[in-house]
């Protein structure tokens, strides 16, 4: 148990410090949905009816940034290996990672989508929820990128195939998510909408680490 | 919805033009391979045989 | 050595499949040319007056070679991942490209038979459909994998999980999405209309024997162009080794 642990904490340190983690994503995230303006209209109305699934979308596609540091410089020098030789197990491996990363990234950008809500005219009392999605969906988008991640680690320019083949994945999140943002602007009930994103998610966790790790076990070898 | 044209003859025959590009052209691309891949295993076999061990 | 077997074990596949690639793709070629023909030349009559109904010649059996194709790569997937059978991983990656035209051609002529029928040439809330759409990406980036990886070794592992985790998504994207539209009250696009007369279901199967009898050559012939160019790699590299 102890072993896992010090793994999850050693990824957790990199993640975080490791070229200033979080920046990158979340300068992404607001940069992309700051356009949407631009892109829909100033006016209230066309923000509030597109606000929402873009903002999902610029989750999303911030979360897809990390993916391909998640595994890659560990496989160059060799921690891969040693890790799977340490008799932790790669889908323990995998967790760690994944896990270890949204927490340094994913939650930062959970924390900042409330912000953007605001911004793109939506209504400041549902923060709490916006924050709460954002959370479980970020989770999701980790997770499920982890698998593309896992794929295309030891390719150089693996990012173009890591989104090909992790968006079809994500398809699910991005409809449960959106619809969950959607029906908060809209003052409908969104808790449905609400689980099945959280189910999304911890179907992600359960199983990502498993496709995770058979595809970095292919990698070292 | 109601539809738009009662005309459909274009429209079929787009249909059946799109099916037979798109069988044909992968079937005129897995020739092209197959050829391809008989003259680089033959030029392999030939000079496999003839060259034998030398530079 | 992974070489080695891999030299000795596609001798028999070789020398057995040289008929049946080709005499399949021809069958193949025959069996939809004639469906077509049919289909296309009938008066509209025929079919209660619906002149669009003879798209559904080209478009059905895309539909259902593009199931097949894919349900073919994940068996030839999963046997290459539990028995790392070389023969699976060429089936394969032979298959890809073939069942990614096959779903090209569904969307294609999908889309002009949802204008004529809905005047929109696409509808997001039919679950078939979007599922369909996400399932032509995953064979683009099963294909894009073959080509990315650096040995052929790590690529056939990787496209195979890639396959399987395929295969468990589009369930439940087609899940979510009918979840979608319920939501937002989408019509569905693709009505089954009642194609029961005698003279629909002849070219009908035509066809769809004949996309059948083509996939099944083509990928042959895939095949065997993969083991000739395999042969020819190792062959080049032993003579390198030995200079």
């Amino acid at each position: 148990m102890s072993a896992s642990f010090s793994v999850f904490a050693r990824e957790l340190k990199l993640a975080w410090s490791g070229g200033g983690g979080a920046a990158l994503p979340v300068g992404f995230f607001a940069a992309s949905a700051s356009m949407t303006p631009f892109a829909v209209g100033a006016e209230t109305a066309a923000l509030q009816t597109a606000g929402p699934g873009v903002m999902w979308i610029a989750l999303a596609l911030s979360s897809l940034l990390p993916m391909e540091r998640l595994f890659q410089a560990d496989l160059e020098d060799g921690t891969l290996d040693a890790y799977a030789g340490s008799g932790v197990g790669m889908e323990g491996i995998a967790l760690a990672k994944t896990l270890a990363h949204w927490i340094a990234t994913g939650i930062p950008l959970a924390v900042l989508s409330p912000v953007l809500w605001i911004m793109l005219q939506g209504a400041p009392e549902q923060s709490g929820l916006i924050f709460a999605a954002s959370l479980v969906g970020s989770l999701a988008f980790f997770f499920f990128g982890s698998i593309g991640a896992a794929l295309a680690a030891g390719m150089r320019r693996g990012g173009l195939l890591i989104a090909l083949v992790t968006l079809p994945l994500y398809v699910p999140t991005m409809i449960f998510g959106a619809a969950t943002l959607d029906a908060a602007a809209n003052g409908a009930d969104w808790a449905g909408a609400l689980m099945l994103t959280a189910s999304a998610s911890l179907f992600g966790i359960a199983t990502a680490p498993f496709g995770a790790a058979m595809a970095l076990r292919t990698a070292i070898d | 919805m109601t539809p738009i044209d009662t005309n459909y003859d274009g429209y079929v025959i787009w249909a059946y033009a799109m099916g037979a590009a798109g069988l044909l052209g992968v079937l005129a691309w897995t020739v092209n391979r197959l050829a391809n891949a008989k003259r680089k295993l033959d030029e392999a076999e030939r000079e496999d045989a003839g060259g034998g061990g030398g530079p | 050595m992974a070489v080695m077997s891999f030299f000795h074990n596609p001798h028999r596949f070789m020398a057995g499949s040289k008929w049946p690639a080709w005499g399949f793709t021809l069958l193949g070629v025959v069996l939809i040319v004639v469906g077509f023909g049919i289909g296309f030349f009938r008066t509209p009559e025929d079919f209660q007056q619906d002149e669009r109904a003879r798209m559904m010649f080209v478009h059905v059996p895309a539909m259902w070679l593009c199931m097949f194709s894919y349900a073919f790569m994940v068996g030839a997937s999963f046997i290459s991942f539990v028995w790392r059978h070389a023969l699976a991983d060429v089936a394969a990656k032979s298959a890809a490209p073939i069942g990614a035209v096959f779903t090209a051609i569904g969307l294609m002529t999908g889309s002009i038979w949802g204008y004529t029928t809905w005047g929109t040439w696409w509808e997001w809330g039919d679950a078939r459909l979007v599922s369909v759409l996400i399932l032509f990406f995953i064979f683009l980036g099963y294909i894009a994998v073959w080509q990315a990886m650096e040995t052929p070794q790590k690529a056939a592992r990787a496209a195979a999980i890639l396959c399987l985790v395929g295969a468990v998504n589009i369930p439940i994207i087609h899940f979510s999405v009918e979840w979608f539209a319920s939501l937002h009250q989408q019509s569905t696009f693709m009505t089954t209309d009642n194609k029961t007369t005698a003279e629909f279901k002849i070219p009908m199967y035509l066809a769809a024997l004949g996309y059948l009898a083509l996939f099944g050559g083509l990928t042959l012939l895939n095949m065997r162009a993969e083991i000739m160019k395999t042969r020819a790699d190792i062959l080049l590299q032993r003579r390198q080794a030995a200079d």
